[in-house]
């Protein structure tokens, strides 16, 4: 099957976002709505125009909503000829979706499949209303919202989908879209809604019960528990109370069976804010309200609002800060404390749930954790959980529970779950299926062979492939070929000196034996850039009772820029000096250098952030192959400082590059094209995507954007492949770059002047805004002035260094240690 | 020294920039278009007569470059013989080509001289498409790189002018204007434009051309009130009070004033609209340059033997409601007479146009109100200010 062209049928908020993530995708895509009065593709063509307004961006550049076609059913049905895929995406109501289908079936084509994205509707209900010889081109495809950031799609069979067309939507999905594929049974919500939202209704059953207010439950079923930061309650404010509403009515009236039907219901209150049109973010008020810049919350002891301060016991927190799920729910189910209590029940709840419906509702346990982990963004799935947390104790826990009546229902756990054999269900030989009483190994479709390392669950065997060499910083390694891969061990993926020289040692060791060198790491971000505390070792200025507490924050913060073995040689400091901190930020530079001017490729696969020095390093790279989902920037003017491992020197290379190609009468001006790098970076700005980092200029046109992370490591090896197949030379050391010299810095100078004296930025701002300014122009000579890579890497240390022993950006790195964002002064 | 008589002031009608009626429009079709329809009010007057042809153009650059007086007269269909240049003093350089014009004719070497004023800026950005400081203004007087709304906000701060009055005043402007478009006001002096427009029909593949006549001024704002007014953010400072609702807008337009000699009116039969009096310009410190008509009205009028008190009609153009309250303020100026059709938070402001824009303005209402004396005046970007009195006949 190949989809060329794809029809999206319902212009909503799902509708819309789906063809916005085709575009992504460059796959050709209509938009179809209703026809509207004078311009019969206005609403059709409002639905795309507000897809640029929507924040987080379902599209991956500001330009791509142009590629959408708008189209309406009067005029357009006969478009529908030439699609390969029609995805269905209107109102969830079985007679407006038969009627629709009756009136576009005549105009598909015979190898056009359709999809409906339907969340509640039963699948095979819907093929009924189509006839008959068209049902084994149906199927369910059901998408997450935001369907470009969620990254599950449930697929769902009618009883007479043909099999091979199912694999090649499945291929579409996974390696086209980017998505991740979980293949479920046509029942009630299918997988992950059926389990996320039965967990949702659990969190809410238990508060009551426990009486706990909505913030203490969102403080605790966040981040503790390896959910979104928004927790529970947070993500039905969302979601939308009036959409979570309709979903929980479905499985009230289609789950009629469900031992627990009679908690498929949502209480007064919750109706009560639905019908005074409080359906969360969207109504700017729902369960929580924004008042000013304080968060309030509806407190149900008094019915009003007050605000948001939840806290969570000491003890309890100690408990959920624990990172063994063993001794993290064995904690909670033994501490007598009433948030331990609440918090074991619920997932004592889900995971009941989940194994008496894991045989109806999915073909295997994998499926399930899949769609709960891709759809609703857990870390771990529940069955993982379980499984890391000692699947007989926990088991025996249930057991025991239902038997004195604490969980919400009565019925016994399934036998092959209560199984005295039992260790789990995820192992090297796929995950437990109840339906064939056996381990099923992962799908064998061509496409996953794309997936070097797949998404991996708890229990299943690591792929490690062979090491060249191991440091406490880096790991250089490869698969069974010549192409040499370097993963960072720091973290956060930060840069200090250790995995410097492990870098250079890569390169060497590549160069020596190895067709390329591809830096990528295991999961992201990419690097969070250099390792600030580390760093800052050798600045005689800071007094030993900074360093000290630098450390402690450092322990103490989760968003930590410190490296570990920073902390250690930070202690040895005693005879620190900003000669050795000068000597690191050479490195950095000589790092880079040599990335570059490499004898091999060196490809940066990229995905998610790639920050200051991560940044710079990639710029440095023969390719970056990055993930669609890469947000790449310079942000180092956040910590009062500017790149100064060559990014500026490689911006500045780049406007001198495409101001030579538009040339006229053999004069070069750089200024316009260095204009937008040197706004990049004096505001720190990072890409909202790939794409993004192509139009800041980060990401070339001969880099590559690979929508499925999975596939990263695939692509990259392609690349290194391709490079070399074309007998791979580094490019010539550029020895006459020409600069915007000091006209070019006056302009920029005189805009932030404007910024300064408007009272946008500080003072400090400026002083950094004029540094960034001069080390792009190439510092203060005649526009035209042409310079060397030296030079400019000249410029960025001095800088670099004059601005280091400045007291507000020794502020400003602190700050970032002790708090993790960036402080303004 | 002679008189220099105005035979004809006219205008195209001023559109909003960037998206508004004249986004295709070049700015020397504007002009060529200002500079015929005078010379249509002068038919006696045998065009080889002109003896220059002077434009201020504030971004004299790409569309409106390259001595855009020369190229505009020549495309209106003026004899070859007929001179012409370009003048730039920012936002007064129309009211300056006036002067100029003034000047040659008072000195007695010219009859008949054009002044005109042009801009495009949908077609030129302001401050230009090569934005280039010299370093030295960081040494001495980096005010000159202050952008004209924060030199309000200064003036704002300075004069204590309060974010509520100036919103007021720019929803008096706009309320001012609309009424003025609603009476015919500006009839006489807009020369109505037809705009032909080609952009490409993709459905039927051919070039789709479209032409329509523009004869109203674009800016004014029907939907604008105190509330609306009071919801936008300040732009060009952190706490300020000058916004993109009480500041003049970008915008499009050309006009023309042909004036004469004594002699030439009587020799080609020309029946005079008014007469020139007097123009003086001034220099302000950078960062207050919006105060700058407080120093050359004074100036303008010892020059023309005038008071204040025998203007009937100020135009003082609204670059910012700010600085025209600060100037009101500072020169105690009657506001029933200060812009009494509105200005260019709501008429809008084509830089370098402006200035015989307002001419027209000027002259066409003081005649029609039988009134005998105003004057227009305005600030000018870097610290100056510029104002010319008039004689309406």
């Amino acid at each position: 099957m190949h989809i060329r062209r794809v029809a999206v049928l319902g212009a909503g908020v799902m509708g819309a976002q789906i063809a916005a993530h085709l575009v992504n995708a460059n796959v050709e895509t209509l938009l179809f709505e209703l026809p509207a009065e004078k311009d019969p593709n206005a609403n059709a063509t409002s639905a795309i125009e507000n897809l640029v307004k929507l924040e987080p961006s379902p599209l991956a550049g500001p330009a791509r909503s142009g590629y959408i076609k708008a189209a309406n059913y009067r005029e357009h049905l006969g478009l529908l000829h030439d699609c390969d895929l029609v995805i269905e995406a209107i109102a969830e109501r079985m007679d407006l979706k038969a009627d629709l289908y009756l009136r576009i079936f005549p105009h598909l084509n015979s190898r056009a499949m359709l999809a409906s994205n339907t969340s509640g509707l039963s699948i095979n209900q819907l093929a009924g209303t189509l006839p008959e010889p068209f049902r084994s081109r149906f199927c369910g495809m059901h998408f997450f919202n935001p369907p470009r950031y969620m990254h599950l799609v449930e697929l769902i069979a009618c009883r007479e989908t043909d099999a091979n067309l199912l694999d090649g939507l499945e291929t579409f999905l996974v390696s086209t879209l980017g998505k991740g594929v979980v293949r479920a049974k046509d029942t009630p919500g299918f997988i992950a809604n059926r389990i996320g939202v039965f967990s949702m209704l659990t969190t809410r059953y238990h508060a009551q019960k426990y009486n706990l207010g909505f913030d203490l439950v969102d403080a605790m079923t966040g981040r503790y528990l390896g959910r979104p930061k928004s927790a529970t309650f947070r993500t039905l404010d969302i979601v939308g109370l009036d959409v979570f509403s309709r979903v929980v009515d479905n499985m009230r009236e289609n789950l009629t069976d469900d031992p627990w039907h009679r908690h498929f219901e949502l209480p007064g209150w919750f109706s009560h804010l639905l019908e005074q049109g409080a359906l969360g973010q969207k109504t700017r008020r729902g369960i929580y309200q924004k008042i000013g810049k304080e968060i309030h919350v509806l407190d149900l002891h008094t019915n009003e609002y007050r605000l948001s301060d939840a806290k969570v016991d000491e003890g309890v927190r100690r408990i959920l800060s624990e990172r063994d799920w063993a001794k993290k729910l064995a904690g909670l189910r033994m501490s007598p404390h009433r948030q331990a209590q609440f918090l074991w029940a619920i997932f004592r709840d889900v995971f009941h749930y989940c194994a008496l419906h894991l045989e109806q509702i999915a073909d295997n346990a994998r499926d399930v954790d899949f769609a709960v982990r891709w759809g609703f963004g857990w870390e771990k799935g529940p069955f993982e959980i379980w499984q890391e947390a000692g699947w007989q104790q926990v088991a025996g826990w249930i057991s025991a529970d239902i038997e004195q009546g604490l969980a919400m229902s009565d019925v016994p756990l399934p036998g092959w779950a209560s199984d005295p054999l039992r260790n789990g269900v995820h192992d090297g030989e796929g995950s437990y299926s109840p339906s064939g009483r056996s381990q099923t190994a992962r799908p064998d479709l061509p496409v996953y062979r794309r997936q070097m390392f797949p998404d991996r669950l708890s229990g299943e065997p690591g792929i490690h492939g062979e090491t060249i060499f191991e440091t406490d910083e880096v790991r250089m390694w490869r698969m069974e070929d010549d192409i040499a891969i370097l993963s960072f061990k720091s973290k956060m993926h930060t840069l200090g000196i250790g995995v410097l020289d492990g870098m250079l040692r890569a390169v060497e060791e590549a160069e020596r034996n190895y067709g390329a060198l591809i830096i990528w790491q295991t999961e992201p971000p990419f690097s969070y850039g250099a390792d600030l505390l580390q760093l800052m070792q050798g600045v005689q200025p800071f007094e030993d009772g900074i360093i000290g507490r630098m450390k402690q924050a450092a322990s103490r913060v989760k968003y930590t820029i410190a490296g570990g073995g920073g902390l250690n040689e930070l202690f040895d400091a005693a005879t620190g000096n900003v000669l050795h901190v000068e000597a690191v930020v050479e490195k950095f530079q000589g790092v880079a250098q040599r990335l570059k001017y490499s004898e091999v490729p060196v490809i940066a696969a990229v995905d998610g952030l790639a920050l200051g020095g991560g940044c710079e390093f990639s710029l440095h790279c023969a390719r970056i192959v990055a993930t669609l989902e890469s947000y790449i920037g310079l942000v180092e003017v956040g910590v009062g400082l500017l790149p100064s491992g060559g990014g500026c020197k490689e911006m500045a290379l780049r406007a001198f590059k495409e101001a030579e190609r538009f040339a006229r009468d053999g004069r070069i001006e750089v200024f316009p094209y260095l204009r937008r790098y040197f706004q990049n970076i004096a505001m720190g700005e990072v890409s909202k995507s790939a794409e993004w980092a192509r139009e800041m200029g980060y990401i070339r046109d001969s880099d590559r954007i690979v929508m499925n992370r999975f596939e990263l490591l695939h692509v990259a090896h392609r690349e290194a492949r391709a490079l070399n197949a074309t007998a791979y030379r580094p490019p010539l050391h550029e020895r006459k770059i020409a600069v915007a010299g000091r006209t070019g810095i006056a302009t920029l100078k005189a805009a932030m002047v404007n910024m300064k004296e408007g009272g946008f930025i500080s003072d400090h701002d400026y002083e950094i805004g004029c540094r960034i300014a001069e080390t792009l122009c190439g510092g203060d000579v005649d526009a035209g002035t042409l310079v060397d890579e030296q030079w400019l890497l000249d410029l960025e240390r001095r800088n670099f260094m004059e601005l280091l022993v400045n007291f507000k950006t020794r502020d400003r790195i602190e700050y970032m240690l002790k708090n993790g964002k960036p402080l303004r002064n | 020294m002679r008189e220099a008589y105005i035979v004809s002031a006219r205008r195209t009608p001023v559109g909003k920039a960037i998206r508004g009626m004249f986004r295709n429009t070049r700015p020397d079709d504007l002009l060529v278009h200002a500079i015929r329809s005078v010379m249509l009010d002068a038919p006696g007057l045998d065009p080889a007569e002109i003896s220059d042809v002077i434009a201020g153009c504030a971004m004299p650059e790409a569309e409106q470059g390259m001595n855009v007086a020369r190229i505009a007269l020549l495309l209106a269909g003026l004899p070859e013989s007929v001179p012409g240049y370009t003048v730039n003093r920012f936002c007064a350089s129309g009211l300056q080509a006036v002067a100029l014009a003034a000047d040659r004719i008072r000195l007695g070497e010219a009859d008949a001289v054009l002044a005109a004023g042009v801009e495009s800026m949908s077609m030129v950005p302001m401050m230009g498409n090569k934005v280039a400081f010299n370093p030295a203004i960081f040494e001495r007087e980096f005010a000159i790189a202050y952008g004209m709304g924060l030199t309000a906000e200064r003036v704002a701060g300075k004069w204590n002018v309060s974010r509520e009055d100036q919103d007021a005043y720019a929803l008096q402007s706009h309320l001012r204007a609309l009424s003025g478009i609603n009476n015919g006001e500006f009839e006489e002096e807009i020369a109505p434009y037809a705009i032909v427009e080609r952009t490409a029909d993709l459905d039927v593949r051919s070039i789709s051309s479209s032409e329509r006549i523009a004869s109203l001024d674009e800016c004014p704002r029907p939907d604008t009130s105190m509330e609306a007014l009071g919801r936008l953010k300040a732009v060009f400072a952190q706490n300020g009070s000058v916004t993109a609702g009480n500041s003049s807008q970008m915008s499009d337009g050309a006009a023309a004033v042909l004036l004469c000699s004594e002699e030439a009116l009587r020799r080609y039969n020309l029946e005079p609209i008014g007469r020139f009096s007097g123009f003086s310009v001034a220099g302000v410190p950078p960062e207050f340059m919006g105060i700058g008509p407080v120093e050359a009205i004074p100036r303008a009028l010892a020059k023309a033997g005038l008071k204040l008190d025998d203007m009937s009609w100020i135009e003082l153009n609204e670059a910012f409601a700010a600085q025209t309250l600060a100037v009101m303020r500072e020169m105690h100026l009657e506001p029933d007479i200060v812009n009494p059709l509105g200005g260019a938070i709501a008429l809008g402001h084509p830089l370098g146009a402006t200035g015989a824009i307002r001419t027209a303005t000027l002259l066409h209402g003081l005649r029609k109100r039988r009134q005998r004396y105003g004057m227009v005046t305005m600030c000018i970007g870097t610290g100056m200010g510029a104002a010319g009195i008039f004689e309406a006949l």
